[in-house]
């Protein structure tokens, strides 16, 4: 760490707990500092993710497929007829790869939207209801 | 709030000029960028802006990973940190840096928002209660004025 007034080396002058005062070397500049710890975070792991519908009501899965394009914007690369037949050939649509923090985030926001899908994580053994 | 962030960065881009030499490691703000949360954004714009200087350094006192120097914007963060790691750090010392946090105010509730922001610029859970009673019993931050 260098003085911000004549780019001379600091050195601790004291530390209490994670406060900390700097001396310049050279000039007597002294400046105060925060330290932080490392900051170990949570995991937040990658899925493929899928979208399974309940409802077999032709006109309603068409509306459930419009909203959840407008809320995956990547799905827009398709057309809610393909992605229909997507569904009706697999049972389910591809989403993408997302990070689980938005998977959650996005199974709350389809909830909040009434959509009746169910988000599916790869590999399937985690499923969000949104529905419940 | 973001909306506020915005404002000080605007604010703080004339004020700053350009003569701060920004040593951002652009693996930090691809992380930051990449948490896709709103904080985060609001972190890694106010770094573009020169609102506030993230230098890598090699080495801190002790074990700890990074440094924010009262009354400056600059901000240290530890080289050898996963990027994501450092991205956490920096969005938490944006928070003490727009807290305008000093030797004198400073007090366990900025830790407590401080962790509160760093939570959603990484996009992850934040627990309120558990973590002001890990603050509180923590052997450093427990000492606080409350």
């Amino acid at each position: 760490m260098t003085c911000r007034k004549c780019d001379g080396p600091m050195d601790i002058l004291e530390q209490t707990g994670h406060v900390v005062r700097f001396k310049c070397a050279r000039c007597g500049e002294e400046v105060s500092g925060l330290l932080e710890p490392r900051q170990h975070l949570p995991p937040d792991p990658t899925f493929q993710v899928f979208a399974l519908f309940s409802t077999v009501d032709a006109n309603h899965l068409s509306k459930e497929i419009l909203r959840i394009r407008q809320l995956v914007p990547i799905l827009q690369r398709q057309s809610v007829s393909e992605l229909a037949t997507q569904l009706k050939a697999s049972g389910r649509i591809e989403i993408g790869t997302m990070r689980g923090s938005k998977v959650d985030e996005l199974a709350e926001t389809a909830s909040a939207q009434g959509l009746t899908l169910r988000l599916v994580r790869s590999p399937l053994d985690s499923t969000l209801s949104t529905a419940n | 709030m973001i909306a506020e962030y915005a404002l000080v960065g605007a604010g703080a881009k004339a004020k700053v000029g350009a003569q701060l030499a920004v040593t951002m490691d652009s693996a930090i703000t691809r992380s930051l960028r990449g948490f896709g949360t709103k904080e985060a954004s609001a972190t890694a714009a106010a770094i573009k802006r020169g609102m506030i200087e993230v230098e890598l350094v090699d080495s801190l006192p002790g074990d700890f990973a990074g440094l924010q120097l009262f009354g400056t914007n600059k901000l240290q963060v530890l080289k050898s940190l996963p990027a994501e790691e450092a991205a956490a750090i920096v969005a938490h010392e944006f928070k003490h840096y727009l807290d305008h946090i000093s030797p004198q105010n400073y007090n366990i509730w900025h830790e407590l928002e401080a962790y509160r922001f760093q939570a959603a610029a990484t996009g992850r859970a934040f627990d309120e209660q558990a973590t002001l009673a890990r603050l509180m019993t923590h052997p450093v931050y427990g000492k606080l004025p409350r």
